[in-house]
This record gives structure tokens, sequence and C-alpha cells, in this order.
């Protein structure tokens, strides 16, 4: 489904991958770990597009990656990013913005389903009414959580996704993130959480 | 009927008056008094020598001639826009001068044609003097919108790639920053036609009623000038922004990095604007 064929990229004088494989099936749980700044997140992102591999290529389902493979990858992959700068003004205008645009029509979350993923990941019932700026580094990670699930998307990209997240809301949401079936996911992320499931692949960048 | 003419000694008794800023200046050390003398000089030299220029150009009164004067007015006017607004020059000139011609110049016509009811659409009396006004005043609204818009995305760039990354078009990723751009460029005009006759008398109706016309007329034509340079803004602004999409970004969608000149070169861009 993903096939990163020996990318090789160097930004600013500085190496960042060389000669990288990796080869993620349909079904596959993958978590990519590594040091900071060894170019985990520049994986998504250029799964995503947003950079392109001096040597090398990145596949996506059978294709090389393309301004119109990276417009499929993007309109079907639920992401969240490290980055918690996700938006602003209130999380409900912020999501109303998101779910308007049109890759999304026609295909709205029920609210009952919307409701559901909320109260699992313990954001307050008038947490739409808040400001994306004035949320905790915990609630903006949810959030962003919240938005990615809502799309019922079956390619999850995750980058640092429990980063911000207390121990019992790690272990929760790796636990119900890795139960959800026929769901490809590639997660960066250095928590122990997600360590202790045996049907992750592990996958240590620079080691 | 026309204006009380300002003699030449008058002039210089109008120079004189600079003395007192000079002065303050000069006690509160605020290093401004080259600046002041420049900019001064400057204005002096630019409308004398525009005087002569519309001096001929109203005399002859050459269709052909009063639209390529305009047309140069525009070229001026983008490079200011793109100047002030810190952007790659190359890149920007022809989606900026573009936008421009559209907005400024089918203003005018529809102004001239179908406003004051014009035999001559391109006499120069009409033709480059609202032209001229047209330009100026939407030249401040335009900076603002423009530049704020690419310092907007460039700041919150990861919020951008977010949008994209939930599957956003382009042009759906940067609709929060149009809108803000839009709002940032019309709000003080807004603002100014607000208050219009209230907080100041605008140029155009002093200028229209110390020639002779009627306060009636004189308010007439303010309304419809005023009416003119906001539709102008809104469509230029709106206009640039959409046109400089295509050469802001890349075919992934991503932001060149190449958008900014290197340089800041002009320290004074409050000189570069003009007001009426």
């Amino acid at each position: 489904m993903i096939l990163f064929d020996r990318v090789s990229l160097t930004f600013e004088n500085k190496i960042i991958l060389t000669e990288f494989s990796l080869q993620v099936r349909p079904g596959d749980r993958v978590l990519v770990s590594g040091k900071s700044g060894i170019g985990k997140s520049t994986l998504l992102r250029m799964l995503l597009g947003f950079v392109q591999p001096q040597q090398g290529a990145v596949h996506y389902k059978g294709q090389v990656m393309s301004p119109e493979v990276a417009v499929r990858v993007r309109g079907e992959a639920a992401y969240v990013s490290q980055s918690l700068d996700i938006g602003q003004g209130k999380v409900g205008t912020f999501l109303d913005e998101i779910f308007s645009y049109k890759v999304h029509h026609g295909r709205q979350t029920p609210r009952r389903i919307r409701d559901s993923i909320r109260r699992f990941l313990e954001l307050s019932d008038g947490i739409e009414e808040e400001k994306l700026d004035s949320l905790s580094g915990g609630e903006k990670q949810r959030v962003a959580l919240w938005t990615a699930l809502m799309t019922q998307r079956k390619l999850l990209l995750l980058d640092e996704v429990t980063s911000q997240l207390d121990h019992d809301m790690k272990k929760k949401v790796a636990d119900y993130l890795l139960s959800l079936k026929d769901c490809t996911m590639i997660c960066i992320s250095h928590d122990a959480c997600w360590k202790q499931d045996r049907s992750i692949r592990r996958v240590t960048l620079g080691g | 009927m026309g204006p009380q003419d300002i003699s030449i000694p008058a002039l210089i008794f109008t120079f004189l008056l600079l003395g007192i800023p000079l002065y303050i200046m000069f006690h509160f050390k605020l290093g401004l008094i080259r600046n002041a003398l420049i900019s001064v000089g400057r204005m002096a030299m630019q409308l004398f020598l525009m005087g002569i220029y519309l001096k001929y150009l109203l005399q002859w009164n050459i269709s052909w001639l009063n639209a390529l004067w305009v047309g140069v007015m525009v070229i001026v006017a983008s490079f200011t826009v793109i100047r002030n607004a810190e952007l790659n020059r190359r890149l920007f000139f022809w989606p900026v001068m573009g936008s421009l011609i559209f907005s400024v110049i089918s203003i005018l016509l529809y102004f001239n044609r179908v406003i004051l009811g014009l035999e001559n659409i391109l006499d120069a009396r009409y033709f480059i003097v609202i032209g001229g006004m047209f330009l100026g005043n939407s030249l401040r609204g335009n900076i603002i919108g423009v530049s704020s818009f690419f310092r907007d995305l460039q700041r919150n760039q990861e919020r951008y790639l977010y949008r994209l990354a939930m599957g956003a078009t382009v042009l759906e990723g940067v609709t929060p920053y149009v809108r803000n751009a839009l709002t940032a460029a019309l709000k003080p005009s807004l603002a100014a036609i607000a208050t219009m006759g209230i907080v100041f008398l605008p140029g155009m109706m002093t200028g229209q009623i110390l020639g002779g016309a009627t306060p009636l007329t004189a308010i007439k034509y303010q309304i419809a000038i005023m009416v003119a340079i906001f539709v102008i803004l809104s469509i230029a602004v709106t206009l640039t922004i959409l046109l400089t999409l295509r050469v802001s970004f890349d075919e992934y969608g991503v932001m060149r990095t190449n958008l900014f000149r290197q340089k800041r070169v002009y320290k004074n861009k409050s000189r570069k604007f003009r007001v009426f």
C-alpha cells in the first residue's frame, strides 16, 4: 500500500534520510521511533507530498508520488500532526471549516459518532464553544485526534499523537487506535504505551 | 470661476511654515530632518513634473496617449505594491499588474460611461485624473491586503499544511488567509467611508469646491469616488491573491520559498502612499 523505496533527503546540508526503505501493507501498524530530528515526521510529510525525496521514490497504492497521488493520500488519510498549531478561533468553527472541504462532501460524520468519539477522548460538552488558542496542549492534541477520527478514514498517519496526554489517556488512546479493524497505521511515537502491543511493527530510524 | 492662485512667493511662505516641524524635530532630536527635507523636496519635484505632464496631456487630449498614460501609472503602482509588500518582483509583477489593470480600468470605464455619461470615455480630464485618484487611493489597501495575506500564510504555514493534509485544496486551505487579508485591506477603507464629512473634508470635494463646483456636485462626486475606490480595492485584492496562487505554490500545493524579496531597502514606507 505504501512503499518508501530507498529514499534519501538532505535539507540545508543536513542529511535527513539515506536510502531509507519501508513497506507498509494494508492493515499494517507501524511504529516509527528514533532520536529527535532524525526525520520521522519527514516520512509522513513525504507521504503527504509536502517534501520530495532527492533520491528514491515514495509509492502509494502502486503509484509513484505525484501531485495527483498526494491529493489522493490527503483525501484518504487521517492525519494528526506533531505541531499543535492546527487552527484558530472556536473549535466548532474549526471543525465546520475542515468538514466543509469538497473531499468531505456527502461524507458527514453522524452527530452520534462525533459525540461518542468526543466523550471517549474525555473532551467536555462545551469544547466546540472554546477557542483553540485557549486549550492546553493535551486538549489540542485530543481535538486533533477527534478531527482525524471523525473522518472515519482507514489510513492513520499519527505524529506523536499521545505526547501531550497523561499516562492513563495515553494508554486508552493507544489501545483504542490499535483495536481499530481494517485500519492501516503509521505512528510516530516515543511513548511506551505503543510498544506493549505485539501486533505493531517497530521501525527505528538511525538505529 | 477658478480658485485663488498661489503665487511663487506665496509658495515660499508655505515652505517657511516647515520651520516649525523642523525646529520640533531638531529640539527633540527625532533624526527626521534629512528625511523631512528629502520627502518635501521629492513631493514638490514630483508634483511640479506632474503639473507639466498634465498641462500637455489635457491640452492635447489624445485618447491613445491618455490610455498609455494610465497604463504607465498602473505599472508604477504595481511596482509600488510589490516593493512595499516586500514580494519577489519576478513572480508577482504580472499577477499584481493584471489585477490592477482589470479592477481600475473596468471601474474607470464604467464610471466615465455609466455614471458620468461621457461621450469620450478616454477624455484626459476624467480618464487620467480620476484614474490617478483610483490608483492612488486603492494603493494602500492593496499593499496591506497582499502583504498581510503572504505574511500570515508564511507565519502560519503549519496550519495551512494541516488543512492540506486534511484534504483541502489550495484554495480551501488559503481561504482563512484570504478572509483576514480582505478584512485588513477593507476595514480602514470602510472606516474612512463612515467618517467622511465628519472627521475630515475629503480632498476630491475640497478641490471641486475650490474649483468652483457647487457643494452638491462636489458631494455627489465624492460619494461616487468613494464607492468606486472601495469596489476597486475589493476586486484588486481578491484578484491579486487569486492570480498569485498559481505562482505562490508548487504543484503539490506547498508555498514556495522565494516569495519574498531578500533585502529591505525602503525605510520610510509612509511616503510611498498617496492620500487624498
